[in-house]
């Protein structure tokens, strides 16, 4: 909403709008150059063909038949008027169906890429900020549309240069009075159409929330996440209906409001300024110029009234395509803006990481997702020796998470320094840094890829399949498998494959945890790894961990204690502050926060007489 | 059988369209009415600039009428058309939009109705759902727009009835020509269309993957996993080949469509045109049966008469698209569901003696999840089940919820089964939480009570909200419960952590005062401590009632009356806690693994489980 009331106050220069809009045009133009072109070339041809068939040609044939002149050149003219028209449409066919066909996808995938190379480069914490993720989100569900406007843009632009030199230069020799007709009109046409185009911007604005909760409760309809819910809960669909109807009366509500305003600017700007000097003014004009002064030839009258609507069609071009060109610079700036951001996150110096098992080492760190927000993290000091197994248990929202992602820099601290093996790792390459961490995150994601892919998150042939192999048995997935029919090429997800296959939620799990077997790295990092596990896959998941982690550093997060219990050392997180630590034995005898955590869970497992 | 094909496409498609048309007219009969009577009066003004209007004008210049006649009639054109304009711009400005809105009223109340109607299984079918998402998705536009479409068939048709007329008023022989853009319209123009529409369905699966990528660059969820793997190469390699496919798709049909685009517009426009024009000179200057007016007229009445036929043309050829569309909307609205949630029955009673499932087998798509299951269950009895994952313990649930209907076998309740219920109330006897749930965008309270109205609500609430742990984070957001949920409506809605969304889910199962109630897996996101206490909460909310739950957290099983072992769709044990463990068998295996993890021991000999 605000984004809307940011745009049509918006100004912007001339110079900021033709800066913008050539920018997306270098662009379309680098991916394919033919493509653009033809596409203007065509336009430009179309137009003058029109010209010459339509105006010239008809006047031509008038004014023979009006002269009497004689037939064979009448004819002679028609003929070669009907070849070069046809040659011309043989260039169009193959501008339009085949280099534009072409040329398009590849216009697309230029723009696209280069906001996706830089999507993936920005710091994480966009996605947190609502105002910086809009952006985001605009920039790239909007860029076909875009490109599509810019294609019409250029078209339009250059037929209409095209018919407004055709038409003026037509008038200028036939009868230049005419112009002052045009210009009366278009001058008027204008204003009010300005006006009319406010008025729809203001009901568009208006109507916003009330469409947004109306596609909301369309979504909920369609969409099979809420189906069971609507279904289990019946009362709460009347409740969603009921809103919608109020949505909906709402925007009947808002249409009424304005429609007898633009009724009456819509009437003012199509019949009296438009058509009435056309169907009217004009052709009384011209008829007072024929009948009373005698000035003007009949065919004339026919030609010039046919050809007024196009003289005036090439005065608006200017008017037309400048807030349509506004429109697309408000959007190429942003793709300016969001190209031209650069990542927070940057290493001072750059160093290829080391891949043995890494020391980690926290120094009163702090840390607080936005400036003024209260701390998450609060002055956390520890000390990982390489090769350790340390635990983070606490209760929700105790900054468990938030500390793993400060370890693996998807933020930096606001207070504090992290090291690794004694470095800062603000030293060390972004990329080389996380990518030498093995990691599984509670909330994972399966991409519509093989099984291979998505084991390795690579490129297929980079893929040791042994490895794979290896990796997926030691997270117990070798059983699920065994039962693909393609084996690693089984294709997952429903999202392109007919036969692609839906892991249920604890296969999913196996899978992602093989990623970090996989990848095989010095640090390995696991959020919840087996909250969807049943007690014997868990069982069987750790033992692997341990076997496989033998020589690795290991962060994990688990609600389990079975499971961190067999840390070497555990820290217990309360309100981003560590308030007790040490191996699971030791926490015991403290007998404190830990302690009563512990028995809350295991001790349900003896029988209480 | 292609020709038949054909018919029957054709057939269908009209039928489709007057369906629509109809229930457009049920909703909106002043849509219809003004929608045709715009085409109308659009069309008539049409005809009559291009085929009367210069006329009259050219032949009283002609014959030297009075300056003063022509002036007359061409202002009382001029007042006729003001006031046609009056009336279209009112139709425009003021009945379209309110009458869009009562239209997207009315059509979507009907799909809304039909769809919380359909069975579950409906959503899950993605031949089903894709077509019914394709319906519901721009269903109040398109109806509209098939509307509009039809009328401009059918006075389309009637004007080009007419202007063809004034041609064979003109010269007979003239006629002949409209021959030409016919074929190149409806014969040419179809085989382009057809082309094209076969190179747009190849490229559906190519756009998918596009999409797909697209939306995978966005959305937060697939963030972490771009910044810590590669696999981005992966997805760039996806996007690349699917723009490469795009474009040799567009080469290899590209001469094809240029072939007949080529021919369609030299018969559209160059053979009409140019042809009209020398058969006109020719009968002007050599055979002299043709006057200058009748010329002048002519060739304007030729070219009107090609564009209201590319009009007619595009107006079937879209009809013919919407048809498409309309189809699938008639195909949801007129399903017959298989479990209508409207189905009416016998009343159950409000206490529950038993559940019964009597040798049930469910399969979905091939693969059976529950094979010969057998089981009751008591009243006010407390019964758990255990097993691997994906053996089928939430199909019994959603079984039971008769969300789905067994493929063999029978469940009953009370003796009776539950396909003789009346639905609804058949599953107000149930509240339910599962793992998969949905949060609205409602207010916490209505969250919470989903739609459903008691005495003294708010208590209501405030006792579940403190039974699921969740009350003091409640009473902490600054309205309370009547804080509105996600951000979808107010930037200031609340988000909630995957554990306290959790306890929302199962605060909705304690608000219902339902004799039975259902429990999967309430505390997989839960904290040992919470767990603990939502576990003793569910327990004492249990007691006087019949519950059922699944969970993977065997220590809280230890409580329940009955427990039931699954494995691969089958019962394998069955019995109290006390009584498995002296069994031996698969459960005590797997509570042994689990406690072995807490107990630190190696084996669990002489410990009292």
């Amino acid at each position: 909403m605000s984004d809307n009331k940011e745009k049509i106050n918006t100004k912007q220069s001339f110079k900021q709008v033709w800066s913008n809009n050539w920018f997306l045009l270098k662009m379309c133009f680098s991916a394919s150059p033919v493509f653009i072109i033809t596409i203007t070339l065509d336009q430009i041809r179309n137009q003058v063909s029109i010209f010459f068939e339509h105006t010239l040609g008809i006047g031509y044939v008038l004014e023979a038949a009006e002269f009497k002149y004689p037939f064979h050149r009448v004819a002679t003219f028609i003929l070669i008027l009907a070849a070069c028209i046809t040659l011309g449409m043989v260039f169009t066919v193959l501008a339009g169906n085949l280099w534009a066909a072409k040329g398009l996808p590849k216009v697309r995938r230029k723009v696209k890429m280069a906001l996706y190379e830089k999507a993936k480069e920005q710091d994480l914490e966009r996605y947190d900020n609502p105002e910086y993720y809009n952006e985001l989100v605009l920039v790239i569900t909007e860029a076909d549309r875009q490109i599509d406007r810019m294609i019409a843009f250029l078209q339009n632009t250059a037929a209409g240069i095209s018919v407004f030199i055709t038409s003026v230069i037509f008038f200028a020799y036939k009868d230049s009075s005419s112009v002052i007709f045009a210009v009366a009109s278009y001058v008027l046409s204008f204003i009010f159409n300005q006006m009319y185009v406010k008025l729809s911007y203001k009901v568009r604005l208006e109507r916003n929330p009330f469409e947004r909760k109306r596609e909301y409760v369309k979504r909920v309809f369609y969409l099979n996440d809420y189906a069971k819910e609507i279904r289990l809960n019946p009362e709460a669909s009347d409740i969603l209906i009921r809103d919608f109807k109020r949505a909906n009366d709402d925007i009947y509500r808002i249409e009424k409001s304005y429609a007898k305003r633009k009724f009456f600017l819509g009437f003012m700007r199509r019949f009296v300024t438009n058509d009435f000097f056309s169907y009217v003014l004009y052709i009384v004009y011209l008829v007072y110029k024929a009948a009373v002064l005698g000035t003007m030839s009949y065919s004339s009258v026919a030609i010039l009234y046919n050809s007024f609507s196009r003289l005036k069609r090439g005065m608006s071009i200017f008017t037309d395509i400048y807030p349509y060109a506004c429109e697309t610079s408000l959007y190429v700036q942003k793709i300016r803006d969001f190209l031209n951001n650069e990542p927070k996150l940057t290493s001072n110096r750059e160093l290829p990481v080391p891949k043995q098992a890494k020391a980690i080492e926290l120094r009163n760190v702090s840390f607080a997702y936005r400036n003024g927000d209260a701390n998450v993290i609060n002055n956390v000091s520890l000390s990982i020796a390489p090769g350790e197994k340390i635990a983070l248990v606490g209760y929700n929202g105790a900054g468990k998470t938030t500390l793993i992602k400060l370890i693996m820099r998807l933020y930096d601290p606001t207070e504090g320094v992290i090291l690794a093996d004694g470095e800062d790792i603000r030293v060390y390459k972004v990329w080389d840094y996380r990518n030498s961490i093995g990691t599984v995150f509670q909330d994972f994601m399966i991409f519509a890829a093989t099984v291979k892919e998505n084991v390795i998150l690579d490129l297929p042939e980079k893929a040791e399949t042994e490895r794979v192999k290896r990796a997926l048995e030691h997270s117990g997935f070798e059983d699920r498998l065994a039962t693909l029919e393609h084996g690693l090429d089984t294709e997952l997800t429903g999202e392109f494959a007919q036969d692609g296959v839906n892991l249920s939620g604890g296969e999913g799990q196996k899978l992602a945890i093989s990623r970090v077997f996989y990848k095989d790295a010095g640090l390995i990092i696991l959020d919840e790894p087996s909250s969807a596990l049943d007690p014997i896959a868990e069982y069987q998941l750790n033992r692997s961990m341990l076997e496989a982690a033998r020589n690795k550093t290991v962060i994990f997060i688990s609600h389990r204690l079975s499971t961190t219990r067999l840390a070497d050392k555990i820290y217990m997180l309360e309100n981003g502050s560590i308030v007790e630590q040490g191996s699971h034995e030791e926490l015991l005898a403290k007998n404190g926060k830990y302690a009563a955590m512990w028995r809350a869970q295991a001790g349900q497992y003896i029988a209480v007489d | 059988m292609k020709k038949r094909k054909k018919e029957l496409t054709l057939r269908e498609a009209i039928s489709n369209n007057i369906y629509a048309m109809r229930l457009a007219f049920s909703i909106s009969k002043e849509r219809v009415f003004h929608s045709m009577l715009v085409r109308f009066v659009g069309y008539f003004e049409w005809v009559f600039f291009s085929a009367f209007f210069m006329r009259y004008i050219v032949d009283a210049l002609d014959k030297g009428k009075q300056p003063g006649i022509i002036f007359a009639f061409i202002l009382i054109c001029g007042g006729g058309f003001m006031l046609t304009s009056l009336y279209t711009n009112y139709v425009e400005n003021v009945t379209y939009p309110l009458t869009a809105t009562k239209l997207y009223y009315g059509i979507y109340c009907k799909l809304y109705a039909k769809a919380r109607n359909v069975e579950l299984r409906c959503y899950e079918d993605s031949d089903f759902y894709n077509r019914y998402t394709m319906a519901i998705d721009a269903a109040g536009d398109n109806v509209a727009n098939v509307v509009d479409y039809l009328w401009g068939i059918v006075i389309g048709f009637i004007a080009t009835v007419s202007v063809f007329y004034t041609m064979y008023d003109i010269d007979p022989f003239a006629l002949l020509f409209v021959i030409s853009p016919i074929i190149g319209n409806f014969v040419f123009g179809n085989y382009m269309n057809k082309f094209e529409f076969k190179r747009y369905q190849e490229g559906i699966p190519n756009d998918k993957v596009m999409n797909y990528v697209n939306r995978v660059m966005y959305l937060p969820d697939y963030a972490k996993e771009i910044r810590l793997s590669k696999v981005f190469n992966l997805l760039r390699r996806q996007y690349d080949k699917a723009t490469d496919n795009n474009v040799r798709i567009a080469h290899k049909y590209a001469f094809r469509v240029a072939f007949m685009n080529f021919w369609r517009i030299t018969f559209t426009f160059t053979v009409i045109f140019e042809g009209v024009l020398l058969y006109a000179i020719y009968r002007n200057l050599v055979s002299k049966t043709m006057s200058l007016a009748e010329l002048t007229v002519l060739s304007s009445v030729m070219v009107s008469a090609t564009w209201i036929l590319i009009g007619l043309f595009e107006d079937i050829m879209a009809a013919i698209k919407c048809g498409m569309f309309v189809k699938n909307l008639r195909d949801f609205c007129e399903y017959e569901e298989k479990i209508p949630e409207n189905q009416d029955g016998i009343m159950p009673s409000d206490t529950i003696e038993s559940i019964e499932f009597d040798h049930v087998s469910f399969s979905y798509k091939d693969e059976y999840t529950i094979k010969d299951l057998s089981f009751t269950i008591h009243k006010n009895e407390i019964v758990a089940f255990v097993g691997h994952n994906g053996a089928g313990k939430t199909t019994i649930i959603k079984l039971l919820l008769r969300l789905y209907d067994p493929s063999e076998g029978v469940i009953r309740l009370n003796g009776i089964d539950i396909r003789e219920y009346n639905l609804r109330a058949y599953r107000n006897l149930f509240a339910a939480a599962f793992q998969d749930f949905k949060i609205f965008g409602m207010t916490v309270k209505d969250n919470v009570l989903m739609g459903r109205h008691y005495e003294n609500e708010d208590e209501l609430v405030i006792q579940a909200l403190k039974k699921a742990g969740l009350y003091e984070k409640i009473m902490s957001l600054p309205e309370g419960i009547n804080t509105m949920m996600t951000k979808e409506f107010d930037e200031q809605g609340a988000v909630f952590s995957g554990g306290e969304s959790q306890k929302l889910i199962v605060a909705r199962a304690f608000a219902k005062p339902s004799p039975i109630k259902v429990f999967d897996e309430p505390s997989s996101a839960l904290d040992p401590i919470a767990e603990y206490e939502l576990y003793n909460s569910i327990m004492k909310d249990g007691q006087n009632r019949t519950m059922i739950f699944i969970s993977h957290r065997l220590s809280s099983v230890k409580n329940a009356d009955r427990v039931f072992m699954l494995e691969n769709g089958r019962i394998i044990e069955e019995g109290s806690h006390k009584e498995l463990m002296k069994k031996d068998g698969s459960y005590a295996a797997m509570y042994k693994k689990q406690a072995m993890n807490y107990l630190a021991v190696d084996n669990v000999e002489g410990v009292e489980l």
